[in-house]
């Protein structure tokens, strides 16, 4: 005790460090699951937070669209050619959808579940983005009282996003899938045959191995969620990067470019499981 | 500085960061503004506002942000106590001081965030920390000076410094005169 008052500084500087640690150990062990205090702070943040993003979102559309004015205009134009396609496309699409309807009618009959009438959806707005550098985190403003769950699928337009990890009464935590400590099941969309895993790489993008060591995957092939798991299947993850023989495990190991911009995102889709 | 007026910079400074720092991206980095408030409070004021609000802020963005928590409030204390160990050997009203106390806490911070995370068995790689580190050093280095250019004024004016005469500007500028 005597030597506890003599080195006051040092022993309050030690306590510190012990607590945090100790800190850092419980928590490491409870990943996603807040105390009550750690929801409430989650809960006040994003409360705060919510009209400031909401502001710089906005500005940021108004200065893009003044920069980018030139652009904007050539992309209208682009936009509008599209838009003429797809309205052929529907009418193509109409002339299929009875005889779809009957393949599942028939589907039902006999037993299958259709995947994608299983997912209800729900559109957030990001509100407040990890500032570590270190991991793609993100904070969004709808939560329990919207449907969402922990481990909910999140997308947006370009791809697959990840998951929620943590749920609140009106926000929800989400991690990235570049920041997954599990593994993403995929197939190619060319051939949907080709399966493989996916994985971080460790330095911000994802990795991955085919299945069979043999599979004829190409650069610039377009991966989707496999439906193995927790993820649904067809959305899509990302286009392969590069792809190396690895003499070791005696697989092909592959490079992958994610399909969604993760430092950047503004609204995403969060997949509910109507079951 | 009073610690309610900190506590309020601290508090801009988390809004910021994680709102609208980020359309603020420089290679996909954006500033731990957290940070240089910790190295600028720590290495120019006295008083504990790095060590308090650095916990305290470091906690809350782990909970709201990461993983795990206490990552980052570790890493600010250990940042602050470099800091007030820096500030014995080096001038504190010389911009290059706070440059170098900015560079060597953000080099020792990142060194902390990725052992531990290391230790806990993420999978980033040490070269992907040092290719952050290197924009985010130059980064922080400006944001350092930025905030130094505002708040040096007001470490000249400051009542607890001995070299200042302690009663009215009004009396100091006719001693001063005469």
């Amino acid at each position: 005790m005597n030597w506890l008052r003599e080195h006051k500084t040092l022993t309050v500087i030690l306590a510190i460090l012990f607590t945090l640690t100790i800190i850092i150990t419980i928590s490491s062990n409870h990943i996603g699951n807040s105390t009550p205090l750690g929801r409430n702070i989650e809960k006040i943040s994003a409360l705060i937070k919510e009209p400031f993003s909401s502001a710089g979102n906005g500005v940021k559309s108004g200065l893009n669209g003044l920069i980018h004015f030139r652009s904007i205009l050539n992309e209208n134009e682009q936009l509008k050619e599209q838009i003429s396609e797809l309205n052929r496309e529907i009418i193509q699409a109409k002339l299929t959808e009875a005889e779809l309807d009957e393949l599942r009618s028939l589907s039902n009959i006999l037993g299958y579940q259709n995947i994608s009438s299983n997912y209800t959806y729900v559109t957030a707005d990001v509100i407040g983005m990890d500032g570590s550098n270190w991991f793609n985190l993100f904070t969004i403003n709808a939560g329990i009282e919207d449907g969402i769950y922990k481990d909910a699928v999140v997308v947006n337009g370009d791809g697959l996003i990840g998951r929620v990890l943590e749920v609140g009464t009106d926000w929800a935590k989400i991690i990235s899938v570049i920041d997954e400590s599990n593994s993403v099941s995929f197939k190619v969309l060319r051939d949907l045959s080709l399966l493989g895993i996916l994985y971080g790489d460790g330095k911000g993008g994802l990795e991955g191995y085919m299945i069979d060591p043999d599979a004829a995957i190409i650069e610039g092939d377009i991966l989707i969620t496999s439906g193995i798991g927790m993820y649904p299947e067809g959305v899509p993850i990302g286009k392969v990067e590069n792809i190396v023989w690895n003499n070791n495990t005696l697989l092909k190991t592959i490079t992958i470019e994610p399909s969604a911009y993760f430092k950047n995102l503004q609204k995403v889709t969060v997949l509910i499981n109507k079951k | 500085m009073k610690y309610r007026y900190s506590f309020l910079i601290f508090i801009i400074a988390f809004i910021l960061q994680t709102t609208i720092m980020n359309h603020f991206s420089i290679f996909h980095m954006s500033p731990n503004l957290i940070l240089c408030l910790v190295v600028i409070f720590s290495f120019l004021y006295p008083g504990y506002h790095g060590a308090i609000y650095g916990i305290v802020f470091g906690l809350i963005v782990d909970i709201c942000y990461a993983t795990i928590i206490g990552v980052s409030a570790l890493s600010n204390f250990i940042v602050y106590l470099i800091c007030i160990e820096m500030k014995r050997y080096l001038n504190k009203d010389s911009m290059v001081s706070v440059m170098i106390a900015s560079f060597t806490g953000t080099t020792v911070y990142a060194l902390l965030y990725w052992s531990a995370y290391k230790l806990l068995g993420y999978s980033y790689t040490f070269l992907y920390m040092l290719e952050k580190e290197a924009v985010l050093i130059v980064y922080h280095l400006i944001i350092t000076i930025l905030i130094y250019q505002v708040v040096s004024r007001h470490i000249i004016k400051h009542r607890g410094d001995r070299f200042m005469y302690s009663g009215s500007l009004q009396e100091a500028r006719r001693l001063y005169r005469t």
